[in-house]
């Protein structure tokens, strides 16, 4: 009897497995079709206007670049070379140290010379003190705020504070920046008073070759970890952001490269301290900032404003990766809890967060107790193995689908893989990463839901 | 097993009263998946080849253009002659290309390379009735870079989509008709959310005879703040003083804070010292984008700065108030004196104490 049904739930259960992947997979397939839209119509649009045209940076607001170091001794000189030559008209550079133990400090006073100078705070966001400001005396528009260790929001913040241009862009110490990524970013404020926020895409730089801070020679990593990177993030920032940017929905502009509207970002409060994915959590907040006070405003992402970011090579600092951005996940959709479904936040409300609570957030979950369901009635002998393997197979050709369909987009807008073989290698990592690298992907994001759970709060 | 056999068992499965239904729709997925992600394979090979082939062809062909475009450029050959010995003369990636060099010229060579594209407009009329979106912007891009009076009138019937109208009239500077030029300005006025900074930028290069219609608006669309911030930004970036005598108007009748800092600024950047006295009361405006703007033409105009002034200006609510007075005080260089007490007292004291520095 109670083996019975035992196997009734587990049937069922395996059901919901099946509509739920199959309604997951739609969705990915229909986000991809809204981005390939959104793409075409972006490529027109790049074509006929140049983000370098004459009129067009005229007209570009100042931007601060906010750049948060903890221990980046080895990367900050480069970075910081490469930041300086972006060609923007308006733009300074702020390297806030978030109290290093090593020697990122004394590199960049004595690389740039810098000096002790002022400046003013023009917001008042809490943060850690702040030690000292440097300006240096080779390039006047690089400054430096050496500060107390308080983690990367807290950094950010101290930024904000002395940020002094309507606009700031933050970004990851590590990120490269492409020279005319902020003229391309910050084009959506140009055209559109309302955007308060716009961010670009993220590419993995492992396997590239970079010459003083900028990128030489684009190729696939070597590092099979990076590789399944390379087509992640390409699926992620096609298939997903640009979809959702075109339902006017993102929840997620990435802390690696994003350009922010100060003021709105100082009246929602700044980046919380104490979250560990302060990027998405900022953007959620704003959503529902926005919504509660009625301003009219938007949130963009463009495909073609390049950030290059080295990828983990290690399925141990992969795992902490994808553990630590899927605590993010959850403490941002938790902690805003209260604009599921509600037709006040828009198609946030009603399209967005369902989406990333039922799927990102609930989806391993099924995933990984299907498998365990599956395996179960195959140890008791209920299963039909065909059904299996035809399941694991579905499985298989969906993910297949949606990143040959990824490709197919990066083919027809920048085709920044140059190489036939690359594309070769990168349909190749489509099939494979669906054997093992998926259910691995999962399996983090459950130790992240679990990490979560016991309220650790740990940046690695 | 025979062939006969696997194709019984693969219909049975497919078929749904076999009791497997829900098999045979997973294998219908499988099947309907696999093949798009065939078709999106070859797609995205074919793609890839359709670019070498662009590309490859681009670099036979861009020394055609290169050469013709140089001789024409030059004065060497006429257009017309030009236009006879180019490949692929009718091809928007022609158009495209010739386009670069003229957002480079001025003056004559910029107008004969005109002449030359005109010549190849002949397939991008079309474009304008293409039921394409990409295509319709091409067209009426390079309509208006080579034809801005035809553009308008494509214009004029299309102006519901505001990407379209933005594309047409970005181009349409170098439309000569004052008529048209102010219908082009009415359009943008009407187009929302766009930056007004932008729009003026497009207004600057048409050149300075908008300058009487801009007065005009400045003068009476107090209704209308938009329309009047793009005005006054445009004359402030034409560095056109004519407006000057429209400052007391402005300044008396003018309710919207953006007009008013907008105007402030204008006059920041004329340096007019009869202006003092009208600037004056708006250095104690209740809003604070308004007081900054005033500040910095007090600052600027004014040739003595007093000790009232330092503790009015340091003792503001709005930190951007100090910050941008004191750019324009660092820069006089002149300082009244004020004690160590009174500098103590200050709000915003490190800000003054870093000029004093």
């Amino acid at each position: 009897m109670i083996k019975d049904i035992l196997f009734t739930v587990i049937t069922v259960f395996n059901y919901i497995v099946l509509v739920y992947f199959t309604t997951l997979n739609i969705w990915y397939f229909v986000l991809n079709l809204i981005a390939y839209n959104g793409l075409k119509g972006y490529l027109v649009r790049l074509k006929v206007v140049s983000p370098n045209d004459k009129v067009l940076m005229n007209s570009a607001p100042p931007v601060t670049l906010l750049t948060p170091a903890f221990n980046e001794s080895q990367n900050c000189v480069k970075s910081v070379h490469s930041q300086l030559k972006i060609k923007y008209p308006d733009m300074r550079i702020l390297f806030i140290n978030d109290g290093s133990t090593d020697d990122t400090l004394e590199k960049m006073l004595t690389t740039f010379k810098m000096e002790p100078a002022f400046l003013p705070k023009v917001s008042q966001l809490e943060t850690k003190e702040v030690k000292k400001i440097y300006q240096s005396q080779l390039y006047p528009k690089l400054w430096l705020i050496d500060k107390e260790n308080g983690k990367k929001a807290d950094a950010l913040n101290v930024g904000i504070n002395y940020c002094q241009t309507p606009l700031f862009c933050a970004i990851d110490n590590d990120s490269m920046l492409e020279e005319d990524s902020i003229a391309r970013v910050v084009v959506p404020f140009i055209e559109d008073v309302r955007t308060i926020v716009s961010g670009g895409i993220i590419r993995i730089a492992n396997g590239c070759k970079f010459e003083n801070g900028h990128i030489q020679k684009v190729d696939l990593p070597k590092n099979i970890w990076a590789r399944f990177q390379v087509m992640e993030y390409l699926r992620a920032f096609y298939g997903g952001r640009l979809a959702w940017d075109k339902l006017d929905a993102s929840l997620i502009v990435s802390g690696a490269f994003g350009v922010f509207r100060h003021s709105i970002v100082v009246a929602a409060g700044g980046y919380l301290h104490e979250t560990i994915g302060e990027d998405m959590e900022l953007i959620v907040r704003l959503h529902r900032y926005c919504g509660d006070n009625h301003i009219p405003y938007k949130i963009r992402y463009l495909p073609d404003p390049i950030a290059w970011t080295e990828g983990p090579t290690t399925l141990k600092t992969l795992g902490k990766q994808r553990d630590r951005w899927q605590r993010g996940l959850l403490d941002s959709v938790m902690r805003h809890i209260k604009m599921l479904f509600r037709p006040k936040y828009k198609k946030v409300g009603i399209l967005a967060m369902p989406f990333y609570f039922i799927y990102e957030m609930i989806g391993p979950f099924i995933e990984i107790a299907g498998y365990i369901a599956f395996f179960a009635l195959l140890i008791s002998g209920n299963a039909d193995t065909t059904f299996i393997v035809v399941f694991l197979l579905v499985s298989v050709v969906m993910g297949m689908c949606l990143s040959v369909f990824t490709l197919v987009l990066e083919e027809i807008s920048f085709h920044r893989y140059p190489k036939f073989k690359h594309m070769v290698n990168l349909i190749f990592v489509a099939i494979i990463e669906n054997l093992g690298y998926r259910q691995l992907n999962s399996w983090w994001r459950i130790k992240g839901t679990w990490s979560y759970l016991k309220k650790n709060q740990n940046w690695y | 097993m025979s062939a006969g056999t696997v194709i019984d068992k693969i219909i049975r499965l497919l078929s749904f009263s076999n009791g497997n239904g829900l098999l045979s729709i997973l294998i219908l997925f499988i099947v309907f998946f696999f093949l798009i992600t065939l078709a999106l394979f070859f797609y995205a090979v074919l793609v890839r080849i359709k670019n070498w082939l662009v590309a490859y062809q681009d670099v036979h062909f861009q020394k055609n253009w290169d050469s013709v475009i140089l001789e024409v450029m030059h004065n060497d050959i006429h257009p017309f002659d030009g236009y006879k010995k180019l490949k692929k003369k009718h091809s928007i990636r022609y158009l495209f290309y010739l386009e670069e060099y003229i957002d480079i010229l001025k003056g004559k060579e910029k107008e004969r390379l005109l002449t030359l594209g005109r010549l190849s407009l002949k397939n991008v009329y079309k474009y304008l009735r293409s039921r394409d979106h990409g295509k319709k912007i091409y067209g009426i891009h390079l309509i208006g870079i080579f034809h801005p009076e035809e553009q308008y009138k494509f214009l004029m019937l299309n102006t519901v989509d505001m990407n379209m109208t933005l594309t047409a009239i970005r181009e349409m500077h170098a439309v000569k008709d004052i008529s048209i030029k102010e219908q082009l300005i009415k359009i943008l006025f009407k187009l929302p959310n766009i930056s007004y900074i932008y729009i003026s930028n497009l207004l600057v290069d048409m050149g300075a005879d908008i300058i009487p219609f801009l007065s005009q608006v400045i003068e009476n669309n107090f209704n209308a703040p938009n329309e009047q911030m793009i005005a006054i930004e445009t004359i402030r970036r034409m560095h056109n003083m004519a407006c000057l005598d429209l400052s007391e108007k402005v300044l008396t009748q003018a309710q919207d804070p953006g007009v008013l800092a907008c105007w402030l600024r204008y006059l920041e950047d004329q340096k007019d010292m009869h202006q003092l006295d009208l600037v004056s009361p708006f250095t104690e405006h209740p809003n604070p984008q308004v007081r900054t703007a005033a500040i910095r033409v007090y600052l600027v105009l004014s040739d003595k700065l007093s000790a009232e002034d330092i503790i009015k200006i340091f003792n503001d609510t709005d930190i951007m108030v100090p910050i941008n007075a004191a750019e324009i005080i660092d820069r006089a260089g002149s300082f009244p004196y004020l004690s160590t007490g009174s500098i103590e007292e200050l709000k915003w004291k490190d800000i003054y104490k870093e000029i004093l520095i």
